[in-house]
Order: C-alpha cells, then sequence, then structure tokens
C-alpha cells in the first residue's frame, strides 16, 4: 500500500481545523493535509468512494487526526470501523478531542487509538503539545517530506 | 320497699279465746322479746292493728276467718298483709286440723295445750323465714327493678320459651307491654324472630347451657346490638346492648384507615414518581451543563487561537495597545476555560458513581501538598501537620480534591506581606464524625458569607486574587458525596479554619 504521507484531519469545526493545520505548519509537522468534515466523510475517504475515488488527489493517509465528537457518524464509529478493516489495522489514528473525560479516553484507546490528545486552550499550548507529536511521529518512523 | 322489721321490733297478733291461756302466751311472747297486740275478738280486729302484726298467734276456732279478713286485706293490694305469718293453735285431737291441713311456710300448727317454749321457737322460725325471705324479696325486687329499668333490653323466657320478664327497653323496643306477653310464647310473639340468628343462639343455649355472645344488626330498629344469652335455672334470659355507636366508630375507624393506608400509598407512589423524575431531570441538568461547558471551550479555543494569529500574522500593523487588547482577549479565553473546566468538575463530582473506602487522611494531604508544591516554594508557607491524622471513611479522588482546593485556597487567600502558615488536624466530633480541620493565618471570611462562598461562582475577593469561584462549590458537592459536610469557622483578618466532617473508619 503507497502512503503519501499524507495527515486526513476529521474536524467538523471549520476555524478548529484551521487553527489545527496553521499550527501544524507552524510545529513544521509538514506532511500534506486532507480534511473531512464527519464520521461519514472519513469513512468514504478511506474507502475511496464518491468524491474521494481519486487517489491521486486523495491518497491513504499515514495518520488520521480525529475529532471524537463529529455529526453523523462519531469518532468513536470511525474507529472502531478502521479497526475493523484489515488493510487500515496498521493505520495509526490519534484523537484529537476537547473531551478530558476519562471515559472517552478509556474507550478511544480500547477502541484502537494509537494516541489521545487532548485539545488545548491556547496557540501555546497547541504549539508546544504539537512539537512533542512532531517527534512522537518521528519515532513513529514517518520521515517528514 | 323497706327492709321487713327485726325479730325484736316484731309485733305477735294474739287472738286466742282463754283469757287464761292468752296471758300466757302473751307473757311468753312478751318475754321473748317482742311486742304484743292482743285482739279479744274478731270484730276487734281492725285493719290498722292488723297490718302492725308480724306473727300471728290463733286458735283454731279463730283461725278461718283471721285467714278469710288476712286474704281479704291482701286482696285490696296492701303489701304488709302479704305472706303474714300465722301460727294455729289446734286441739291435739286425732280428728284435728293436722289431718286436713298441712304447714306452709307462713303458717305452723301448735298442738294444744299450746307449749309456751315450743311456741317461741316456732315463732322465731316463722319471723326468721319471713325475715329473710322478705329480704330474698327485696334483693330479687331490686335486681328486678334494675333489670327493669336498665337501658338496655332484657328479658327472660321458661325452658318453653315463654317469657317470664320483659323490662321497659324490651316494652319500648318490641312495641308490647310486658304485662301482655308475660307467659306467652316468644316465637309466636315476635314471629320475625325465628329462623334468626337470634333464633339459631337461643336454641343453641337451651341445649348446651353455655352464654353466648354476638353481634348482629337489629331487625327491629336498625342498629347494631351485642346479644348476651344467658342460660339460668329457669330458663334462659337475653340481653341486648345497643353497640351502634360503637360500630359506626369502629367502622369510621376502618374507613379512615382505609383510606389513611390507600393515601399513603398514593403519597409513596407520588413520592416515588417524584423522586424518579427529579432524578431524571437532574440528570438530564447534569448532562446539558457538561455538554454546554464542554461544547463552548470549543469556539473558545477558536477565539484564542484567532486572536493569537491575528497578532502573529499582523505584527508589524499592530501597535503595543492592539497588541495588549489581543493578550487580554487570550486571559479572558483562558479564565473562561478555566470556568467551564471546573463546572466539568462540579457535574463530574455530582454524578460520578463513588465508592467509600478507608482513606488514610495523611496520605491525602501529602498528594495534596505535592499538586501545590511549587506555591507553597514560592511562598514560603508554613505547614505544620499533626501526627496521626488516622483514617476517615471517604473517596480517596474526592478526598484528594478537597484537601487540594483547601490547601489551594489557603496558599491563595494570603495577606500581603504574612508569611503562610498553614495547619491541618483530626478532631472526634461524635460517634459519627470525624472532623478534618485545615487552618490558614489568611485574610479570612466574614461569617455572614457561610453559605455564599460554597455557591458556584461566587467570589468574594474579586480581582485581587485569581479564581473561578467554583472551587468552594465543588469540595462542598465532594464532602456531601461521601456523607459529610464542610463548614468553616473564620476570624476576617486572622484567619479561617475550615472543618471538613465525614464518617470515621471503624
Amino acid at each position: 500500500m503507497l502512503s503519501q504521507q499524507i495527515i486526513l484531519i476529521a474536524e467538523d469545526e471549520d476555524d478548529e481545523a484551521f487553527l489545527l493545520e496553521r499550527a501544524l505548519k507552524k510545529a513544521t509537522i509538514g506532511h500534506p493535509v486532507r480534511r473531512v468534515k464527519n464520521g461519514d466523510e472519513v469513512i468514504e475517504y478511506l474507502s475511496g468512494v464518491g468524491r474521494y475515488a481519486d487517489r491521486e488527489q486523495f491518497p491513504l493517509p499515514m495518520i488520521v487526526f480525529l475529532d471524537l465528537n463529529m455529526p453523523k457518524k462519531s469518532g468513536f464509529e470511525v474507529l472502531e470501523w478502521i479497526r475493523q478493516q484489515p488493510a487500515f489495522r496498521a493505520m495509526s489514528v490519534d484523537v484529537f478531542s476537547g473531551s478530558g473525560r476519562h471515559e472517552d479516553i478509556d474507550r478511544a484507546l480500547k477502541a484502537g487509538a494509537n494516541l489521545y490528545l487532548k485539545k488545548p486552550i491556547t496557540t501555546n499550548e497547541l504549539n508546544d503539545l504539537l512539537q512533542s507529536y512532531r517527534q512522537l511521529i518521528a519515532c513513529r518512523g514517518f520521515s517528514s517530506p | 320497699m323497706q327492709n321487713p322489721k327485726t325479730k325484736h321490733e316484731a309485733t305477735v297478733g294474739i287472738f286466742l279465746p282463754d283469757p287464761e291461756g292468752r296471758r300466757e302466751v302473751v307473757h311468753a311472747v312478751k318475754k321473748a322479746g317482742y311486742a304484743t297486740q292482743e285482739f279479744s275478738a274478731l270484730a276487734g280486729v281492725d285493719a290498722a292493728a292488723l297490718h302492725e302484726c308480724d306473727l300471728l298467734v290463733v286458735s283454731w276456732e279463730h283461725w278461718p276467718a283471721v285467714k278469710l279478713r288476712v286474704q281479704a286485706e291482701e286482696g285490696k293490694g296492701t303489701q304488709a298483709y302479704a305472706r303474714l305469718s300465722a301460727l294455729v293453735c289446734c286441739p291435739a285431737q286425732a280428728d284435728g286440723p293436722a289431718s286436713h291441713l298441712e304447714p306452709d311456710d307462713t303458717t305452723a300448727f301448735l298442738p294444744e295445750p299450746v307449749d309456751l317454749r315450743l311456741l317461741i321457737l316456732q315463732a322465731r322460725a316463722l319471723l326468721k323465714r319471713r325475715e329473710v325471705e322478705a329480704d330474698l324479696r327485696y334483693r330479687l325486687k331490686e335486681r328486678e327493678d334494675v333489670l327493669r329499668s336498665i337501658s338496655e333490653v332484657f328479658f327472660s323466657v321458661d325452658h318453653e320459651f315463654r317469657y317470664t320478664f320483659f323490662n321497659e327497653k324490651a316494652e319500648k323496643v318490641g312495641g308490647k307491654p310486658a304485662a301482655d306477653i308475660i307467659g306467652k310464647d316468644m316465637w309466636e310473639t315476635f314471629p320475625f324472630l325465628k329462623n334468626s340468628n337470634f333464633h339459631r343462639q337461643m336454641l343453641q343455649a337451651a341445649v348446651d347451657r353455655q352464654i353466648h355472645i354476638s353481634e348482629y344488626l337489629g331487625p327491629i330498629t336498625g342498629g347494631w346490638f351485642e346479644m348476651r344469652i344467658y342460660p339460668s335455672a329457669g330458663g334462659l334470659s337475653a340481653l341486648f346492648v345497643d353497640i351502634t355507636a360503637r360500630k359506626k366508630a369502629e367502622e369510621s375507624l376502618h374507613r379512615a384507615q382505609e383510606q389513611l393506608t390507600a393515601a399513603n400509598s398514593n403519597l409513596e407512589r407520588a413520592v416515588e414518581e417524584r423522586t424518579a423524575q427529579l432524578h431524571e431531570a437532574n440528570q438530564r441538568l447534569e448532562e446539558l451543563l457538561y455538554s454546554i461547558a464542554h461544547d463552548l471551550r470549543s469556539p473558545l479555543r477558536s477565539m484564542q487561537g484567532f486572536a493569537q494569529a491575528f497578532v502573529d500574522d499582523f505584527s508589524a500593523a499592530l501597535d503595543d495597545r492592539a497588541r495588549d487588547y489581543a493578550r487580554k482577549m487570550t486571559s479572558a479565553a483562558v479564565f473562561m476555560d478555566r470556568m467551564l473546566r471546573d463546572l466539568i468538575e462540579l457535574s463530574r463530582v455530582t454524578k460520578t458513581d463513588i465508592q467509600l473506602e478507608s482513606v488514610n487522611v495523611a496520605e491525602v494531604w501529602n498528594s495534596a501538598m505535592v499538586q501545590h508544591e511549587e506555591k507553597i516554594k514560592d511562598t514560603g508557607a508554613a505547614i505544620q501537620t499533626s501526627p496521626g491524622l488516622g483514617n476517615v471513611t471517604a473517596n480517596q479522588t474526592l478526598l484528594t480534591q478537597i484537601l487540594a482546593n483547601l490547601l489551594g485556597n489557603a496558599l491563595k487567600f494570603t495577606r500581603k506581606g504574612v508569611r503562610p502558615e498553614i495547619k491541618i488536624w483530626t478532631e472526634p466530633v461524635d460517634d459519627h464524625s470525624v472532623a478534618i480541620c485545615v487552618e490558614d493565618n489568611g485574610i479570612g471570611i466574614d461569617g455572614r458569607y457561610q453559605e455564599k462562598v460554597f455557591r458556584v461562582f461566587e467570589r468574594l475577593n474579586g480581582a485581587d486574587y485569581e479564581g473561578t469561584g467554583i472551587g468552594l462549590a465543588i469540595a462542598k458537592k465532594a464532602a456531601e458525596r461521601m456523607k459529610g459536610t464542610l463548614d468553616f469557622i473564620s476570624h476576617p483578618g486572622t484567619g479561617t479554619t475550615f472543618r471538613l466532617k465525614l464518617p470515621p473508619y471503624p
């Protein structure tokens, strides 16, 4: 499976998605980014159906950056679906959620999330978090483009 | 009716033809202690004189006439003559009166010539009998009068169920005078009684000779009666006590009890329903609180993010004032985020299922101190931990939260230029609680704000001290979740002692 080492951001809020992309760049995580707005779109994207049929334009991601609280299918449902697909078992799914509830964290990790990141409130905190995240994905063996 | 005269007051009337014999008799009678009334001839006997006599001593010749006279007086209904006793002196011939006259309770025969000692003995016996009988009659009469006049129905029947007694109340209820029915068959007199419960009970009592007691609804008056049937030598007696009032009281009591029971179970059901509704509403409110607090953080992140992006991207175009505004936007967003987080925490403390277990207070206090390590170092606070804080029945997480909060407040609300001194100790309150006391030497809290400080978003000290005003609300809620209480004693300007009362660990 050819992975273009892109990051798929699943986030329903445009503003949050914008700020996240901006922060990723600032943290020098320079992987190309694609964005979907809800759980159904994640599944369509990964399945390569509909408007996501073109793998040139919408290549399979190396990381899914997954919000939990999304319309249609929630992040949890997406997680469970991904882990049921043999092709995506090894795909990194990192949860990026506003919830700090222990129940949510436990549930996400049990459902197969590789990482659970809690959305910080300030840009500075977010920058710090993504700095650490950059180091972490480097350790996973993904090379920076 | 008066009691009869006693022996010594008794008067003996003497009808003897022979003056000699009479004198002897009179003498003997007087000697025996009786008064005498002498009658020389029948013509001389007047009713009043006869009336005074208790006993007559009569010669055989006079006896039929005296007897007639007495009977005539009795016929007039004069009470006093009833059963007047007589000693009849008879000649002792073989064809004497003894052969055709039998002595009875009121009459005795003395053979002539009269033996005076025998006469006195007989007189005494007759008078005694008369006295006893009169007394008995008196008692019976008295009893009968009582039975006659009692306010309950009472009657007696003989073994053939013929009426022998029927009291006034029975007359009233039965609608027939006693005189009309005495001697008559009960079932013929009152045919509706046949085959009634009363009928069966009477027949039963006639056979088993037992007292029968039962309650029944009277066919005549429609009231409730307690029926008591007593067997006696002569037949049966029955007493009917009107228990309508008691019965009504019992019935209304019974009804009231039923109503009360029904009302109680209704109330219980209503309370259960209301409790369930309230519980559900509460749960929904808490969920709402959580989701509001949670969802509000997303736009907050964006506000702050764009404020920062604004400064970053347009830095060259902004002057210090513009950058300061952006900084204020950020700090406002940060503060609001803390409030939201505290709200989430409050709702979490409120709804999370907790388990109570033995918790070591010293251990929990240590972890609270670790949480505030930096602040303790910064303020140079002196913390005095009493030895032997012991264990309480609590939840480790919640207790840590409370003590960390109290410690945080003690480190925060300090007086300027005064080194914080914080003490913790435990003391028994009663059998049900132990108080964990955390004392500081800070600014103190006015007692008027006892309630206010525990309310959400209540801040007493405004901008001088940072904080969201939820901390103590969370601590109090956490205390309540552990079946405890949280309050404080404080003197403004000298410090505060918070007291967390919790069940002791047994």
